[in-house]
């Protein structure tokens, strides 16, 4: 479950106040595929950032699985990414010097996994988004939806409870989009995985359980998607 | 996890080749220059043969003494008496107006009647050194010889590569013996073994030939020489002589590292007790004062650097000029590095930002690029023992520094390696440090 109470965020400067997120609440029930909407600017990755711990909120409380996880010191917040949190971005953030194995080991290699075990569990991960026979290829040597499928494969090999995915299908053809939401949509079906995704796309929000609009910070419609 | 690092500092290292150039470049090229200084500090003051017992030795290699100045002033009275000058008074008066002080080395009477023991102590020996020119068979050699006593092959462990020293007996019966060096051996005799026997003219007298030393690393003119004669062969001028200037230096070694100040504090008393012997000139130059200079071998090499009276002033100045030195040689290319490295690992900010999305504390960010670092520098340590060897090899054969040898043996390696480790971690620490500080939110924008 993540709840999210009262969230803003303000950017300030010695002269200018920037509202980037206004008193934000809603709550993401275990195993919801939720999506976040709204146009560039409006707040979608900042407050995707602070359900992931990358950012802090200036106001409000965030709570994941249970857990008050606002006010964790910086070693404890690390520790939680690593165990409960996996990301998806539409960069996709690959480390183009690690393999492809090696990018997915990444979130294990922090949890101090032994080499073996690391290797098993990022073969099995790869093998789930259909990608077991590139596991030596380079990040630099795949096209754009394979390299989000490792990316998602990065994100699913530490088991995490909650997915965050910031605009993962931004950077793909429709083709190549879909191919990465069907992925998405299975872990969420099939391990109960609740994922909370960024996105622009209205085609790939619709095929989501629940979508939230954010306008200028604000949130203006919760709603499940149709 | 190590491996990991290691994979991602191996294909970082293949990324930027340039970049990788130009790093591996400072860092090999600084550690050549250091290991190079160390090598040099080694051979010239390392425990070395035949210096090996350096640390129990005190040299007093010269002495100060100073005669005053007198001025003479006249005070005339005088009174007009008619047309003439009458002088009433004249007073002299004699007042001491400044002070030259006479610097050199001592003479024997002076060693042995006021120097020779002190407690504690091992072993004592003396020492001067002259040039001699020598002919054979057409050629002419210009050989450096030490003149000295049999204590001197126990203090010194030369290593004999052939026959023998010459002994107490010999020294005493001012026996014309000698022993040479590796390299009269062969440029004179043509080669080790046969030299042993033969004879060579010194100062008009042939002399045996007894033993063959291997040349010293050190510079130190108490062991470079190409020829060692008793020193009771010199004229009987420089033995008799009964004032305090000769050519004798005096050695001494202490029982123990740990007695060697109490030696060299019970020297410098003895120096203070030593009488002032009669006027030399009456009237104008008395003698007031002698002081002898108890020197170990570092305080002797930087006297020799800076010649202050203090002696503690001398190793300050020689030390300073050490850490000065070997600080530039880090700092600056420590610097350089800091500038590269922060460029560097700024190119990876969003690597960075995933490392810590996924959990990565900051204390394994800066692990992480400090062991990447210290890798890069090892490879560069490498590549700079190689330089430093081929160059302290073309030092050696150039002759650029004839009486020095350089060598690179396990105490030079074991600081260079860390000199490179210290490298290393300062110029990694910082930019680590400050990436480490990185907003995830920031990483992931780029």
């Amino acid at each position: 479950m993540i709840k999210l109470q009262n969230i803003s965020k303000i950017y300030q400067t010695d002269t200018i106040e920037t509202v980037a997120l206004d008193n934000i609440s809603f709550d993401v029930p275990d195993g919801q595929f939720l999506s976040i909407m709204g146009p560039s600017g409006c707040g979608k990755s900042t407050l995707l950032n602070i359900i992931g711990l990358i950012d802090a909120p200036t106001n409000g409380k965030v709570t994941l699985s249970g857990e008050h996880v606002t006010n964790y010191s910086g070693r404890k917040t690390a520790r939680f990414r690593n165990e409960q949190l996996g990301f998806i971005f539409q960069n996709f953030h690959l480390i183009n010097d690690l393999s492809v194995v090696d990018n997915v080991e990444l979130p294990l290699l922090y949890r101090g996994t032994s080499a073996r075990k690391r290797r098993e569990m990022a073969v099995e991960a790869l093998r789930q988004v259909g990608l077991e026979n590139r596991i030596k290829h380079f990040p630099t040597q795949l096209s754009g939806g394979q390299k989000q499928r490792v990316a998602i494969a990065r994100a699913i090999v530490g088991k995490p409870n909650i997915i965050l995915a910031d605009e993962p299908t931004g950077n793909l053809d429709s083709a190549m989009g879909d191919e990465v939401m069907d992925i998405l949509l299975d872990l969420n079906k099939e391990l109960g995985t609740t994922i909370v995704m960024v996105t622009h796309d209205e085609r790939m929000a619709k095929k989501t359980d629940r979508l939230v609009r954010l306008f200028d910070g604000s949130q203006v419609s919760t709603a499940a998607s149709i | 996890m190590l491996l990991n690092y290691l994979k991602l500092a191996i294909k970082v290292l293949g990324r930027n080749k340039m970049y990788t150039a130009i790093t591996l470049f400072g860092i090999s090229f600084t550690l050549m220059v250091l290991m190079i200084i160390l090598a040099l500090y080694d051979s010239e003051l390392g425990a070395n043969t035949p210096m090996s017992k350096a640390d129990r030795m005190i040299f007093v290699d010269h002495m100060e003494m100073w005669k005053p100045f007198y001025d003479t002033a006249w005070a005339v009275d005088s009174s007009m008496v008619g047309d003439l000058m009458v002088y009433d008074t004249t007073d002299f008066t004699t007042e001491e107006s400044g002070k030259a002080i006479s610097s050199g080395s001592m003479s024997l009477r002076l060693v042995e009647e006021h120097l020779a023991d002190v407690e504690p102590m091992e072993r004592r020996s003396i020492l001067f050194d002259r040039e001699y020119t020598v002919f054979n068979e057409g050629r002419k050699f210009q050989l450096t010889g030490i003149l000295t006593d049999y204590e001197y092959w126990n203090i010194f462990d030369f290593n004999f590569l052939a026959g023998e020293s010459f002994t107490l007996e010999q020294v005493e019966e001012a026996a014309s013996v000698a022993v040479i060096s590796s390299s009269t051996a062969e440029d004179y005799f043509g080669g080790i073994q046969q030299s042993i026997g033969q004879s060579i003219p010194i100062s008009g007298r042939e002399h045996e030939i007894l033993g063959v030393v291997e040349k010293g690393r050190s510079s130190s003119h108490y062991i470079n020489a190409d020829i060692y004669v008793p020193y009771t062969t010199t004229e009987p001028s420089i033995l008799s002589e009964t004032g305090n200037s000769g050519p004798f230096t005096a050695v001494y070694l202490a029982p123990s590292v740990s007695q060697r100040t109490a030696m060299q504090e019970a020297l410098d008393f003895k120096g203070r007790q030593i009488p002032i012997p009669p006027p030399d000139y009456p009237g104008a130059f008395v003698l007031d004062n002698i002081k002898v200079f108890p020197f170990t071998q570092e305080e002797m090499y930087a006297w020799s650097l800076f010649h202050e009276d203090e002696i503690d002033t001398n190793k300050k100045y020689f030390r300073l000029m050490l850490v000065l030195s070997l600080g530039l040689f880090i700092l600056i290319p420590t610097l350089n590095l800091i500038n590269v490295n922060l460029t560097r690992m700024m190119e990876r900010a969003s690597e960075i930002s995933v490392r810590k999305t996924y959990g990565a504390s900051r204390q394994q960010i800066l692990g992480q690029f400090l062991f990447e670092n210290i890798i890069v520098t090892f490879i560069g340590g490498l590549i700079g023992l190689a330089l430093s060897l081929l160059i302290i090899n073309l030092i050696n054969s150039s002759g650029a520094m004839p009486n020095t040898t350089l060598a690179f043996n396990g105490r030079v390696f074991f600081y260079s390696f860390l000199m490179c480790l210290l490298l290393g971690i300062l110029s990694g620490l910082l930019p680590a440090w400050r990436i480490s500080k990185q907003q995830i939110a920031d990483g992931l924008r780029q």
